[in-house]
C-alpha cells in the first residue's frame, strides 16, 4: 500500500467492503464454495481491522455461505453456531452483524429439518419479526424478511392450521411489498414465488386425501393453476434481471415444472427440469439437495417409468447425504422412491 | 481522474487540499439527522466555515478552490482538471461555488477506496462482463451513499465524478456523462431516502434502466448476436468432440434457451 489515505483506516476498511461486495458477484462458477474463495480478503481483514471487528466477521459471514454449497446442513448448522457465539463475544448482542449471523443461524437449524428444529424455526422468526416490527417498523424490508421467514417456517412444518397461517402472511407480504416498493422490485418477486410454492403444498396436501375428501383433485387443480399464473411472470422478470443462469431464475423455474407436474403436464415439467440440470452443472450453482431430481422423478412417471424412479433414488441419495436421518425432506424422497418402485406382483405404475 | 487524485493524495493532508475534506464532512454531519432519511436539504455550508476551522487562511481555500488555474502543489482543483482533460464530464456537473467544488472532491475521494477494491477485484478475473463490472459499480455507489451520506448528500445528493467517468468506460462509451450521471444521483438518492435499502436492493431497482442505457441501446443487438454467433461458431466445432452424456447436457439447456428465444422472435398469434 501507498502512504497517504490508502493507509488510514477508514480507507483500507472501505477497500476491503468493496472487495467483499465484488468478489461473488463476479466470480466464476468454480469460485463459489471453494474453501480458499475468500481467505485472502479474511486475511487482510484481520490484519487490517483485527479479528474482531465487524467487518472481519462479514467477511466471515460470506466465507461461511460459500462453505454451505459443499457441506452438509448439521456441518452447517455447527459451523453458524460457533461464527454467532463467537459474534456475541466479540461485538455484542444489539450488533447489525451479529444479527445477521443470529439470522442465519435460525435458518440452518431450522433446515436440519428435525420435529424441534421445526418448533423452533418458527418461534424464533415469530419473536425476530415481532422485534423487528417494534425496533424498525412494520415497513422495513427486514421485518418483512422474517414475516416471509416465519411463513416458510410454518409451511415446513406442517401442524393443522400452519399452512393458512403461512398462506394468509405470504397475501399478506405479496399485496404489501408490492405497495411499498412497486412490483417490478424483486424483494416483491420473492414473496409471489415463495407463496406459489406454498400453493403448491397445499395441492399437494389435497391430492394425498384424495381417496377420502369429494372434489380434492379440482382442488388441487386450482391451486397448480394459481400457483402457474403466479409464477410464470416471474419467471420472465427473473430471467431478465438474473440472466437464464441466475440461481434464483432456475429456483423460479422448478417451481413452475412443480406446477405443470400437478396439471399433468409432463412433458413441459421434464423439459423445465432436465434445463435447470443442465445449467445447475454446468455453472455448479447450488440448488437445495434432491429438488431437480425429485421433479424429475415426478415428471419422467407416466411415460419412463425407469427412468423415474433412478431420479428419485439420486434424490433420496441426496438428501441422506445432505440432512441428518430424522429430517421431514428424506420422509418426503422414501415416500416418492416407494410409489415409483414397481412391486413384484403386477400394480400400476405410479403417478 | 486517476491522476488528479493520486497527485491530491501524495501531499501530506495537513498541507494539501484535503486538509479541508474533514472538516466539510464534519460540517455536513452535524446538519444531518442523527439516522436515516437525508432527503431534507443540508443548510448552507459557508466557506468561512471550512476556512475558519483549525484558523486556516481563507485565501488559500479560495486559490485551492478556484477557477484559476492552480498547477502547483498537489495540483488544480477538480473542477479546472474536468474542463481541461475531460470536456465531457466537465460540461454535466454544475459547480456554484467553491464549497460545492470541495464537496465534488469529497465525494471522490471517499469514493475512491471503494473504487480501488472494485478494481482489484475486476483485475484478478480474466473476463468479467462489461455488464457486471457496470453492476457491480452501481453497487459500490449506492454503498459508498449508504456508508458515507455526510459525502453523498451535500449540496445535493450526487454521485462522485470519478464513479461517472467509470461507468461511461465500462459501456464503451454507449451511455453519455448526462444520462450516467442522472442514473448514479438516482442511485445515491435511493441510498439516502431513510428505507433501509441493501446495496444490492439498489442495483436491483436500477437494473433495467442500467442495461437500456449502457448495453441494450444502439447496437445492443447487434454486439449480442456477435457474441452469439462466436459461441455457435466454437459450438460447432466443439460438439462432434463430446461424450454423448455431455451433448445430451447441452441439448436440454440450448433447446429451451432458443425455443423462448423463438417466442419472443415470432410470438404466438
Amino acid at each position: 500500500m501507498t502512504p497517504g489515505p490508502a493507509a488510514e483506516r477508514w480507507y483500507r476498511e472501505s477497500r476491503i467492503r468493496a472487495r467483499l461486495l465484488t468478489r461473488p458477484r463476479l466470480a466464476g462458477a468454480d469460485r463459489p464454495g471453494h474453501p480458499d474463495h475468500l481467505s485472502d480478503l479474511y486475511e487482510a481483514a484481520a490484519r487490517d481491522l483485527g479479528p474482531a471487528d465487524p467487518l472481519t466477521f462479514e467477511v466471515e459471514v460470506e466465507h461461511q455461505q460459500a462453505l454451505d454449497a459443499g457441506r452438509g446442513i448439521e456441518e452447517s448448522a455447527l459451523a453458524w453456531r460457533d461464527l454467532h457465539d463467537r459474534a456475541v463475544d466479540a461485538l455484542g448482542d444489539a450488533d447489525r452483524v451479529t444479527g445477521v449471523i443470529h439470522s442465519l443461524l435460525i435458518r440452518h437449524e431450522r433446515r436440519r429439518g428435525g420435529p424441534a428444529d421445526l418448533d423452533a424455526g418458527v418461534d424464533r422468526y415469530r419473536r425476530q419479526a415481532q422485534d423487528r416490527r417494534e425496533s424498525l417498523g412494520a415497513r422495513d424490508r427486514s421485518t418483512h424478511i422474517s414475516r416471509a421467514n416465519l411463513a416458510v417456517a410454518l409451511r415446513d412444518r406442517g401442524r393443522p392450521r400452519d399452512l393458512a397461517e403461512a398462506k394468509e402472511i405470504l397475501g399478506h407480504e405479496a399485496r404489501e411489498r408490492a405497495a411499498e416498493f412497486g412490483p417490478n422490485d424483486p424483494f416483491c418477486w420473492t414473496a409471489e414465488v415463495v407463496l406459489a410454492q406454498t400453493l403448491l403444498l397445499e395441492a399437494e396436501l389435497e391430492l394425498e386425501g384424495e381417496g377420502e375428501r369429494p372434489g380434492a383433485r379440482a382442488r388441487a387443480t386450482a391451486l397448480a393453476e394459481r400457483a402457474l399464473v403466479l409464477i410464470e411472470p416471474r419467471v420472465a422478470d427473473r430471467q431478465r434481471r438474473y440472466g437464464n443462469a441466475g440461481v434464483v431464475t432456475l429456483q423460479a423455474k422448478l417451481v413452475g415444472a412443480h406446477a405443470r407436474i400437478l396439471l399433468n403436464r409432463y412433458d413441459e415439467a421434464r423439459t423445465l427440469v432436465l434445463y435447470v440440470q443442465a445449467v445447475a452443472t454446468r455453472t455448479r450453482v447450488w440448488l437445495v439437495p434432491g429438488w431437480v431430481n425429485g421433479l424429475l422423478a415426478r415428471a419422467c412417471a407416466p411415460t419412463d417409468p425407469a427412468t423415474a424412479l433412478a431420479a428419485a433414488r439420486r434424490a433420496l441419495a441426496e438428501r441422506r447425504t445432505y440432512y441428518p436421518p430424522e429430517a421431514w425432506q428424506i420422509r418426503v424422497m422414501e415416500r416418492l422412491v416407494e410409489r415409483l418402485t414397481p412391486a413384484p406382483a403386477s400394480r400400476p405404475p405410479a403417478r | 481522474m486517476s491522476a488528479w487524485y493520486a497527485r491530491a493524495a501524495a501531499v501530506p493532508p495537513e498541507t494539501g487540499r484535503a486538509r479541508y475534506y474533514q472538516p466539510l464532512l464534519d460540517a455536513v454531519k452535524s446538519n444531518l439527522p442523527a439516522k436515516g432519511v437525508y432527503t431534507a436539504p443540508v443548510p448552507h455550508i459557508r466557506q468561512k466555515d471550512l476556512a475558519e476551522t483549525g484558523q486556516r487562511p481563507r485565501s488559500t481555500f479560495n486559490s485551492l478552490f478556484g477557477d484559476a488555474d492552480n498547477a502547483s502543489g498537489d495540483g488544480r482543483c477538480l473542477a479546472r482538471e474536468l474542463r481541461v482533460k475531460r470536456p465531457g464530464l466537465a460540461e454535466v456537473r454544475s459547480d456554484t461555488n467553491r464549497v460545492a467544488r470541495c464537496a465534488d472532491e469529497v465525494r471522490i475521494w471517499t469514493f475512491w477506496p471503494f473504487r480501488d477494491g472494485w478494481l482489484a477485484e475486476l483485475d484478478q478475473f480474466a473476463e468479467p462482463t462489461r455488464r457486471t463490472a457496470a453492476e457491480t459499480l452501481v453497487l459500490m455507489v449506492a454503498e459508498w451513499a449508504r456508508r458515507r451520506p455526510e459525502a453523498a448528500v451535500y449540496p445535493v445528493p450526487a454521485p462522485p465524478m470519478a464513479a461517472v467517468e467509470d461507468l461511461v468506460v465500462v459501456s464503451r462509451a454507449a451511455i453519455g456523462p448526462a444520462p450516467a450521471l442522472a442514473l448514479l444521483t438516482q442511485v445515491v438518492s435511493l441510498a439516502l431516502d431513510g428505507r433501509n435499502r441493501r446495496g444490492e436492493d439498489i442495483v436491483d431497482m436500477v437494473h433495467d434502466e442500467l442495461m437500456r442505457l449502457a448495453f441494450d441501446a444502439e447496437g445492443g443487438a447487434a454486439a449480442a448476436i456477435d457474441e452469439v454467433t462466436n459461441g455457435v461458431t466454437t459450438l460447432t466445432r466443439i460438439i462432434p468432440t463430446l461424450s454423448p452424456a455431455d451433448r445430451a447436457q447441452l441439448a436440454h439447456e440450448l433447446g429451451p434457451t432458443f425455443a423462448d428465444l423463438m417466442v419472443l422472435l415470432c410470438p404466438p398469434t
